[in-house]
């Protein structure tokens, strides 16, 4: 049997029970009263989005406005939660649905009251409640969650919704192409070119680095070719391959090749050792290579065995050789300290604040040397690093040459194959040289090219075409101040043009065309190269843009087809046969010569260049 | 025997009580449940009771079988235009006995446990004020004197609906006194067939009295001793505040068709009736739904319309049910 309190609590938590499902059902009824404001919102945003194709950002403006209808619907409802509900609400569900008449509530009301202050009939009407048995009352019943009126609009705004999201606009739109760079031009002539150079460089080096970047290499002339490639990449992978060859250090380089220089000035001073030391003198680290070897075969033969004056200068030499670089690293050191003290010296009477702007300067030229002395310094540590076993051998050389000439020429050998080591990075240098002048000929030939579009290129695809002999297409209109059929090189529109047809020689006075002899008061010159025509205008470093006959007045030397013939027939028949081979070659190196000798400026080396590839002889 | 045991023995006699008393009444009245209950429960509050019908339906019958089944004297009052109040309240006389002359006070019918005031609205309101003292003060005071009146004392006043000429209406003040207002509808057919056979039987149905005047007034004493807790006490407050146009409460038919609403009397009224409906259905404690049923007969009278609500023809007792009808039972 259940005592009076214990009913009475369990009437109480049922009331209470009862009071949180009525409070739940109000706010349940209030969301299904606001809910389809957002709903409707959404749809008519969504609606929005499809059919006027609205952009991101608006998108964005609209589902953050619809933050404000979801924001009515979370304040109704959390207005409806947190507010005070009635104290007896659950109660009396309970009272009403079970009927009867408030006997739940008044005993539970009645139950607050001290005992004192209850009177008989309260104390009855408690017991009365307690009565009743909790399994008999349902607050499930008293408080059901009513179906809100409004249910039916909100589910058929969320299918609306979920049938909008669903649904496909299709808008018939022109799609403009898409903006691409346009790729890089390269003609396949160019392309040609410069993949043979590659190949040469490559097939002639064991070097992986040479090797693996002249690969490359011909990975971004086939991408040039095949158009692959936008000027903006190609740039980008230029510099990426010079960046790869140039992290051996020219600079190292060119300490190495001193230091050589000083150790074959060493090495002059003996007879023996003399064409050793012009070889090294002139960068022939092969030849150096061979001249060692001769000499440690002649100290080892009876025959021809120096005499000991020649063997104490030998030694002398050799000594001396060997300590070559350590003695310029020591120079280095020495002036470098000098430098260093008088810097100090100055440091310190500016510090005491009685130095001129003399001495300012003076400081700061210090300073300057200083750092390109340590550069040397590190430079020239680099280049001993190099050279020291070298030295060492040499030196051994030296110190048995007083005892035993046997084992003096075994260390020369064994020197000798370090100057072939040395030779085979001397190699390496070179071709790293010759693949950067290839790259950095692309990327100038690209910038030129780049800024003359395609009309360039039709223009070399035709040249290329008659410079085979054959004939080319038709031609592409031709670019406004150019005439047609005239291949422009040299900087703007002011270089010299390389004619893609053959024109007749003018009766030119001096002409070699028509005799084949030179005229020498005409203009013709004693030498090759030196004859001058009244056509040829302006001066050797910036000819006139004006096409005019080429013709090479040239000596007759009674030898075959004249050089001016030759070239004659390469304008018409294209740069292609023995003759013109060897006109190109000898040209060629006449254009090499002025080059090496830094008779042209060097920024018109690459046009002189560039017009001997142009006309360079095809098979 | 404990308090509770002692209370729960009276409260059980009351409904019997109030059972056997309905049973004796029914024997005579046909019908008029509701007039009957509210008659009883006006009786059990100590106050008094207006009843308004047509005439012929039985409120004379019901007062004196009422008279007859407690043993109460009754009297029966017909108030006409020329009834005065002496004649209601008594009046002094001259006694010539024994040869002497002295005044004495003849009491009027007012002196009557219960007294049955029939159309009270004939009489002058000089008439109707003698009656009314009494009822408010349950004493006459005539002279220099002050006459009592015995408990309990029960006034019935009735109004005749039909005949508005020449009649006095109870101004409001007067109106309030009334605990309970009651409409005495015509019966149904069925009842108008039992009224036929019992009144022209050859013989009438006779009552007994069931009820001493003691028993009444022990049961007036528990009735006030139910406990009504806060949350029916409120309601019945806020329903009264609800018909005062005034007040936040008010519904719109209010605000528009009352002019004045009922006085803290009809907030009495309504609790007093409440507890002594629960324990005439053998509960402990009033209900809201005990307030609620007395809501129409407490405060229908207590109502005074406005202009519009009189041409528009509006009866308080639909101004009441609305009220009930939207009045939340609880307010947080």
């Amino acid at each position: 049997m259940v005592d009076r309190e214990t009913r009475l609590r369990q009437l109480a938590r049922l009331a209470w029970w009862t009071g949180a499902r009525l409070r739940l059902a109000t706010a349940l009824s209030r969301f299904a009263l606001l809910a389809p404001l957002p709903l409707l919102y959404a749809v008519v945003a969504l609606t929005s989005i499809k059919v006027l194709r609205l952009g991101a950002q608006a998108q964005h403006h609209l589902m953050v406005a619809g933050l404000i209808p979801l924001g009515v619907v979370v304040v109704g409802v959390a207005l409806v939660w947190l507010c005070r509900q009635a104290p007896h609400a659950g109660s009396l569900a309970l009272d009403r649905h079970h009927d009867l008449s408030d006997r739940i509530t008044s005993a539970l009301a009645f139950r607050r009251l001290p005992p004192n202050q209850r009177t008989a009939l309260m104390e009855l009407a408690i017991s009365d409640a307690a009565r009743l048995s909790p399994a008999e009352l349902s607050p499930r019943r008293a408080a059901p969650w009513p179906i809100p009126t409004e249910l039916a609009l909100v589910l058929g705004l969320a299918a609306a919704l979920g049938g909008l999201s669903v649904l496909e606009v299709r808008v018939t739109r022109v799609i403009a192409p898409a903006k691409t760079s346009p790729p890089a031009l390269l003609s396949l002539d160019d392309a040609e070119l410069l993949r043979s150079a590659v190949a040469a460089v490559q097939a002639d080096s064991n070097n992986p680095l040479v090797g693996d970047t002249a690969a490359r290499f011909h990975r971004v002339i086939e991408d040039l070719e095949q158009g692959r490639l936008d000027r903006l990449e190609a740039f980008r992978q230029l510099a990426e391959l010079e960046k790869r060859l140039l992290n051996g250090g020219a600079a190292e380089q060119n300490a190495l090749e001193q230091a050589l220089k000083d150790l074959a000035n060493e090495l002059a001073q003996s007879d023996l050792t003399r064409p050793l030391g012009d070889a090294l003198g002139q960068g022939r680290l092969s030849d150096a290579e061979q001249a060692l070897r001769k000499l440690a075969e002649r100290l080892r033969s009876d025959q021809g065995r120096p005499s000991p004056a020649e063997l104490d200068r030998l030694r002398k030499a050799l000594d001396k050789a060997s300590k070559s670089s350590a003695a310029r690293a020591e120079a280095l050191e020495e002036r470098r300290q000098a430098l260093s003290r008088q810097r100090d010296r100055l440091l310190k009477k500016k510090q005491r604040g009685t130095s001129s702007q003399a001495d300012a300067r003076e400081l700061s030229d210090l300073e300057r040397q200083l750092e390109r002395l340590d550069r040397e310094k590190r430079q020239a540590a680099s280049a001993q690093q190099k050279l020291s076993e070298l030295d060492r051998k040499l030196a051994d050389a030296a110190q048995n040459l007083l005892k035993e000439l046997g084992k003096s020429a075994d260390e020369l050998a064994r020197a000798s194959q370090d100057i072939n080591r040395l030779s085979q990075e001397q190699m390496t240098e070179q071709q790293k040289r010759e693949l950067l002048r290839q790259l950095r000929g692309l990327r100038e030939l690209l910038r030129q090219q780049g800024q003359q579009g395609k009309h360039r290129l039709e223009q070399l695809k035709r040249f290329s075409q008659r410079a085979r002999g054959m004939r080319p297409g038709p031609s592409a209109s031709s670019k406004q101040g150019s005439r047609p059929g005239a291949l422009i090189v040299g900087p703007g529109v002011s270089g010299a043009p390389v004619p893609l047809t053959a024109t007749r020689p003018s009766s030119v006075p001096g002409s070699k065309s028509q005799e084949g002899h030179a005229h020498g008061a005409n203009g013709a010159g004693p030498e090759w190269g030196t004859g001058e025509g009244p056509e040829v205008a302006g001066t050797p470093t910036a000819p006139k843009g004006e096409t005019h006959d080429v013709t090479a007045v040239a000596k007759d030397t009674g030898q075959g087809t004249a050089s001016s013939e030759v070239i004659e027939g390469a304008a018409e028949r294209g740069f292609v046969g023995r003759d013109y081979q060897q006109v190109y070659t000898d040209y060629r190196a006449v254009a090499e010569d002025v080059i090496e000798r830094d008779e042209v400026p060097p920024g018109y080396r690459f046009y002189i260049q560039r017009y001997f590839e142009l006309i360079r002889p095809r098979r | 025997m404990t308090d509770e045991d002692r209370a729960k023995a009276q409260v059980s006699e009351f409904t019997e009580q109030i059972s056997s008393l309905r049973a004796e009444i029914g024997k005579v009245i046909v019908g008029h449940r509701e007039v009957v209950d509210g008659v009883l429960i006006c009786m059990l509050a100590g106050s008094h009771a207006l009843l308004e019908g047509v005439p012929g339906l039985g409120k004379t019958m019901l007062v004196r079988t009422l008279a007859e089944c407690v043993g109460l004297s009754c009297s029966r009052i017909q108030f006409t235009p020329d009834l005065m109040p002496a004649d209601i309240i008594g009046t002094t006389v001259i006694d010539e006995t024994a040869g002497t002359r002295s005044f004495e006070f003849r009491r009027g019918p007012v002196f009557a446990n219960i007294v049955l005031a029939d159309e009270v609205n004939r009489a002058t309101p000089k008439t109707q004020s003698a009656l009314l003292e009494a009822m408010q003060e349950h004493r006459v005071t005539v002279g220099r004197h002050t006459y009592g009146i015995d408990e309990p004392y029960f006034v019935l006043a009735t109004q005749n609906p039909l005949e508005m000429e020449g009649t006095y209406p109870l101004p409001e003040a007067q109106l309030d006194r009334f605990f309970f207002k009651l409409q005495v509808s015509f019966p149904s057919r069925e009842d108008l067939h039992a009224i036929i056979e019992r009144t022209t039987a050859e013989h009438t149905a006779q009552v007994r009295p069931v009820l001493s005047r003691e028993q009444i007034i022990a049961m007036q004493a528990l009735a006030r001793t139910v406990p009504a807790a806060h949350h029916v006490q409120d309601f019945a407050v806020r329903l009264l505040q609800a018909t005062h146009p005034e007040l936040d409460g008010a519904t719109q038919q209010v605000k528009r068709f009352v002019r004045i609403g009922a006085s803290p009397r009809g907030a009495q009224a309504m609790l007093l009736a409440a507890k002594v409906q629960a324990l005439l259905k053998g509960r402990f404690a009033a209900s809201i739904d005990d307030v609620k049923q007395a809501a129409l007969p407490a405060l229908r009278h207590r109502l005074l319309l406005s202009f519009e609500g009189e041409a528009e023809g509006v009866r308080p007792d639909d101004i009441i049910r609305e009220i009930v009808e939207k009045l939340p039972e609880t307010l947080a």
